[in-house]
């Protein structure tokens, strides 16, 4: 990462000229209008909210009470917060789906023109349309009764699954719904970086006797794996957010909460039953494990992300 | 055998992509009776009529709402361009360790769940008397947008050479001056990438939207899911709706379709 080359320069450029650091005085210039908003608008919410989950703060009634731990001991029995976790983990599962077919799709067309104009113009239909309007469409497809999906499934089996009720099969038909929408989307990362491959290193292959899937392997494979590794790291933050969907598929969690994620959950606690202390803690709960995760997949990655010559 | 497996893929990602949106157009034209049918036998347009202007039944035209959903997408756009643009500059240009830190700083920001910042940013926004207004919306789009924005223009300006600005100083042009003049012109499709994204973004937002509009500031998303109530859903009117606000999101596409791909591709090749 280009952060770190600049630690190392930092380093280095001990006797500063005077033109350098007038040059470093406007840099924090131009940096530092970001700055006030970064205190009022992340670092101010995130006071408050941390606060707000050791008090017992409910919008309804107008006294906010220290309850120090409460929250947090109420949290670690709530068996819903249990059922939301496993519910937000199974969001996970499209990320290897639409990585694994947007890197095929994009092998096969990133040296054909008009298939790269195709993925262009297709990628970013799903993209721009609100996730309302997906999620309508999607509830439209699945329907049991007029559903495209069932009258093709009834055609192979007599008792197709009923995608709205079934909270098994809603969150089965949220995983196919993210995996469609970001096919399209990943392909273009991938075609810009397998164009980004230098010709010279499969011809070199070519010499030595390797085959088009040992280039695959031993090329391909290895020299995206920055775009790879890129890819993980905001499709989990965005699988474990997972909110939109479940509100418009499951209004109320589904049965047994079997669909409801830790977002949806926190949503529900906040501004349907107003107890914004607790949902402020799940909050910070769940923050931290976002947290953890992400620097886990950044430490995991030294050991098999490219990092260049 | 390669062509083969070429022009399946490109068929079967189009079949993929598009089956659901062909049966959003088919289902929004379908009369009450054709509802389902993957040829619909009646066609009726009377769902486009009443969301293009409004119909006897009480629902309203859609345009009051696309222009809410454009009025805070520019607001938050100028904002996010007026802070991000010359701050991406800064981390570009001037790396030290203090401006390596803040610009890490804003990624592990990014990361956190919008909806733990929902709370204490809607408490705020109460507290000033701003639920339920322009500024408001905006207030909360521009900081989510400002890192983005910080993101995309670092990606331009680190591609920009360096020579530029350092030939610009040593004619004896200011840093403001060089920044205004040179670097500016030069990243203009930069720029446009990161106004559209940001754009996009206000105009399809739909959590904070749905919160914080009551009455007066409804934006489009909000509008479209206000045709499912707890009672019935009005599917044909809402996928009509649906369909009418991504037309001008395709037009934006046509004008700025080239350096979309450059600008989301440009970062993740870079990490």
């Amino acid at each position: 990462m280009d952060c770190m080359n600049a630690r190392s320069k930092d380093k280095k450029g001990k006797g500063k000229s005077k033109l350098e650091r007038r040059e470093g005085l406007a840099g924090l210039l131009f940096v530092s209008p970001t700055i006030i908003y970064f205190i009022v608008f992340f670092l101010l919410p995130l006071v408050v909210c941390v606060y707000a989950s050791f008090t017992n703060w409910n919008i309804l009634s107008p006294n906010r009470i220290f309850v120090g731990t409460l929250n947090y001991e109420k949290l670690f029995m709530d068996p819903k917060f249990w059922k939301a976790l496993k519910n937000t983990l199974f969001m996970l599962i499209p990320i290897p789906i639409y990585i694994t077919f947007a890197l095929l799709f994009a092998y096969a067309c990133h040296k054909n023109i008009l298939g790269q104009k195709v993925f262009r113009a297709i990628y970013y239909l799903p993209y721009i349309s609100s996730i309302v309007a997906l999620t309508l469409i999607w509830m439209w497809l699945f329907n049991s009764q007029y559903g495209l999906v069932n009258s093709f499934l009834s055609l192979f089996v007599d008792n197709p699954p009923s995608w709205l009720s079934d909270p098994f099969w809603t969150k089965w038909m949220i995983v196919i719904m993210i995996s469609w929408k970001l096919i399209g989307f990943t392909s273009i990362y991938y075609i810009a970086a397998l164009k980004s491959i230098p010709k010279s290193y499969y011809e070199a292959a070519q010499i030595d006797g390797a085959g088009p899937r040992q280039q695959f392997f031993k090329i391909t494979l290895p020299l995206i794996t920055p775009t790879t590794f890129y890819l993980l790291v905001i499709g989990m933050i965005g699988s474990l957010q997972t909110f939109v969907e479940v509100q418009m598929f499951a209004p109320d969690g589904g049965r047994g909460y079997g669909v409801g994620t830790i977002v949806f959950y926190i949503w529900q606690k906040a501004f349907s039953s107003s107890q914004m202390g607790y949902a402020c803690a799940i909050a910070t709960v769940f923050g931290l494990f976002i947290l953890v995760v992400t620097v886990v997949q950044f430490t995991v990655s030294r050991k098999w992300v490219f990092e260049g010559d | 055998m390669k062509r083969i497996f070429l022009w399946i893929s490109i068929a079967l990602i189009l079949l993929w992509t598009l089956l659901p949106f062909y049966s959003l157009i088919v289902t929004s034209i379908a009369a009450s009776g054709s509802i389902g049918e993957f040829f619909p036998k009646n066609v009726t347009f009377e769902y486009y009529r009443a969301i293009l202007f409004g119909d006897e039944s009480g629902s309203k035209s859609i345009w009051s709402y696309m222009l809410n959903s454009v009025i805070i997408g520019s607001i938050s756009t100028v904002v996010v361009l007026l802070v991000s643009v010359p701050a991406a500059y800064g981390f570009s240009r001037w790396r030290s360790r203090t401006s390596t830190n803040i610009y890490l700083s804003y990624f592990v920001l990014r990361m956190l769940p919008p909806i733990a910042l929902v709370v204490p940013r809607l408490v705020i926004l109460g507290r000033l008397g701003l639920i339920d207004t322009f500024l408001g919306l905006a207030l909360i789009y521009i900081p989510t947008q400002i890192p983005l924005g910080i993101w995309l223009m670092k990606g331009f300006f680190d591609g920009t050479p360096k020579e530029l600005e350092e030939n610009a100083w040593v004619e004896g042009a200011g840093v403001f001056k060089t920044f205004w003049k040179i670097i500016l012109p030069i990243n203009g499709s930069g720029i446009a990438v990161t106004a559209v994204f940001v754009f996009i973004y206000c105009y399809i937002e739909f959590l904070y939207a749905s919160l914080m509009g009551r009455s007066s500031v409804i934006t489009l998303p909000t509008y479209i899911a206000g045709f499912s109530t707890p009672w019935e859903i009005r599917f044909q009117l809402m996928l009509a709706a649906a369909l009418i606000s991504i037309l001008p999101m395709i037009i934006l596409f046509g004008f700025a379709q080239r350096y979309i791909v450059r600008g989301i591709t440009g970062g993740a090749l870079k990490y």
